[in-house]
C-alpha cells in the first residue's frame, strides 16, 4: 500500500484507539495524519505528472521535498473561491478564467486541504484548545471524502492544473 | 443579553455613519473611519453604547486584556458624558465631536472582532441545518499563514450516532458556508464539530 493510503488508515486507527477516553495525543495525531495522508496523496500524483519510471523513483523524493505546505494552501485557496484576484498569479488567473466553474470534487479537495492544515497546525501547535472525538473524526472523515472525490477528478485537466500550483505556487508569487 | 445589546448598538451606530463604513467584514478602516465620523454626527448619541455592562466584561469578552477592559469602561463613560451632551434637536458641535471621537474610534476598533463574532453567530442562526445541529460557538481570528478567518464550532445532538454524525458532516458544513455567504460575510470558514455534551465537557474542565 502506499504512503497515504497507509496515513489515512492510521488516521482513522487513532481516532477510534481509544473508545471511552480518548487521550488527547491520539486525538491530535489522528488530525495531523489525516492532513499528511492528502498531503502525500496530492505531492504523489504531482511527482507523477512530471516524472515517470526509474525517474518516478531517482528523483520523486526530491520532488516531493520541493512542496510547501504554505504555498499548497494558498493555491488550494484559490481553486476553493475559483476566482482571479491580486494574490492569484497570472498563470491560474488564466486557468480559473478558462473554466470558471471547478468541478466540485476538485473544490471539495482543495478545501478539505485549507482546512485540514489549519487543523493540522492547531493539533499539533496549539495546547490551548481540547480535541474532542467528533473534531478528530470530522477532519479524518474530511480527509477521506477528499480521497475519495480526487479519484474521481484526478485525470481532469483542471486537476492536473491544480497538481501543477501546488507545486509552482511559490514560483509564480515571487518570480 | 446585554454583550449582544451592546454590539447591535455599536452595528446600528456605525451603520448609520455611511453605507461605505463596514464593521461587518474586514474593513474598519480607521484613517477613513475617522474623516466619516467627523462628516456625520448621528452616531453621537448615548444610544450608541446602549446595553453596555462594565459588570459582565469578564464573561462577556474574555478574551480582552484587564487594561484592554479598563480602557472599554472608560471609553464608554467618556463618550457617553459627552453624547449626553449633545442637545436632542440640534446636530452636535465639533468640540464634541472632537472630543467623543477617539474614545468611539477605540470602543469599535476593541468590538470589531466581537461585532464579527456577533454577525457570523446571527447568520448561522438564520441558515437552513439539519435538526441535530443544537448550538454554534464562534470565533473570528487570523489563521497559521496569517489570513483572516471564522472558526464555527457545530454544537450537535449527543443522540447522533457515529455514522449519522460522518453522513451529516458535508451538508453542516455546507449549510455553514451558505449562511455566511447569504450573510455577505466574507471570511474562511473553519468548521469543527462537537456534541452537547462534549462542549459541557470543555466548559468544565481545563484545557490539556
Amino acid at each position: 500500500m502506499s504512503l497515504h493510503n497507509d496515513l489515512l488508515e492510521q488516521a482513522f486507527h487513532l481516532v477510534n484507539r481509544e473508545k471511552r477516553r480518548p487521550k488527547q495525543a491520539s486525538l491530535r495525531r489522528a488530525v495531523s495524519t489525516a492532513y499528511y495522508a492528502l498531503f502525500h496523496l496530492l505531492v504523489d500524483d504531482a511527482c507523477k505528472l512530471v516524472l515517470s519510471g526509474t525517474s518516478l523513483v531517482d528523483f520523486g523524493p526530491r520532488i516531493a521535498r520541493a512542496f510547501t505546505h504554505t504555498d499548497m494552501k494558498q493555491a488550494s485557496r484559490a481553486f476553493v473561491f475559483a476566482k482571479d484576484s491580486p494574490k492569484v498569479p497570472h498563470e491560474i488567473g488564466l486557468i480559473l478564467k478558462a473554466v470558471p466553474n471547478p468541478s466540485k470534487d476538485l473544490v471539495t479537495v482543495a478545501k478539505a486541504f485549507v482546512d485540514l492544515q489549519e487543523a493540522r497546525h492547531e493539533a499539533d501547535y496549539n495546547l490551548g484548545i481540547r480535541y474532542t472525538p467528533h473534531d478528530a473524526l470530522a477532519s479524518v472523515e474530511s480527509a477521506k471524502t477528499a480521497f475519495e472525490a480526487w479519484r474521481r477528478v484526478r485525470s481532469t485537466p483542471l486537476a492536473r492544473a491544480y497538481l501543477l500550483s501546488l507545486m509552482l505556487w511559490g514560483k509564480w508569487v515571487r518570480g | 443579553m446585554a454583550a449582544g445589546d451592546f454590539l447591535l448598538s455599536l452595528r446600528t451606530a456605525a451603520r448609520l455613519l455611511s453605507p461605505s463604513v463596514s464593521t461587518e467584514g474586514t474593513r474598519l478602516d480607521a484613517d477613513h473611519l475617522t474623516g466619516v465620523l467627523r462628516r456625520a454626527t448621528i452616531w453621537l448619541t448615548p444610544s450608541s453604547v446602549d446595553g453596555f455592562e462594565p459588570h459582565d466584561l469578564h464573561k462577556d469578552f474574555p478574551e480582552l486584556s484587564d487594561e484592554d477592559r479598563e480602557q472599554l469602561i472608560r471609553d464608554v463613560a467618556e463618550f457617553r458624558r459627552v453624547a449626553e451632551q449633545v442637545p436632542g434637536d440640534q446636530p452636535a458641535s465639533k468640540d464634541q465631536v472632537e472630543a467623543a471621537l477617539a474614545p468611539f474610534l477605540r470602543i469599535l476598533s476593541l468590538m470589531q472582532p466581537y461585532m464579527e463574532q456577533f454577525q457570523v453567530n446571527n447568520a448561522l442562526r438564520r441558515g437552513r441545518f439539519p435538526s441535530t445541529v443544537r448550538d454554534f460557538a464562534v470565533k473570528v481570528g487570523e489563521d497559521s499563514t496569517g489570513e483572516k478567518a471564522v472558526w464555527v464550532w457545530v454544537i450537535v445532538s449527543d443522540e447522533l450516532d457515529d455514522e449519522d454524525f460522518k453522513k451529516g458532516i458535508v451538508e453542516i458544513k455546507q449549510g455553514v458556508e451558505d449562511a455566511l455567504r447569504r450573510a455577505g460575510i466574507d471570511l474562511y470558514p473553519y468548521v469543527r464539530f462537537r456534541t452537547m455534551a462534549e462542549q459541557k465537557e470543555l466548559e468544565s474542565s481545563p484545557v490539556g
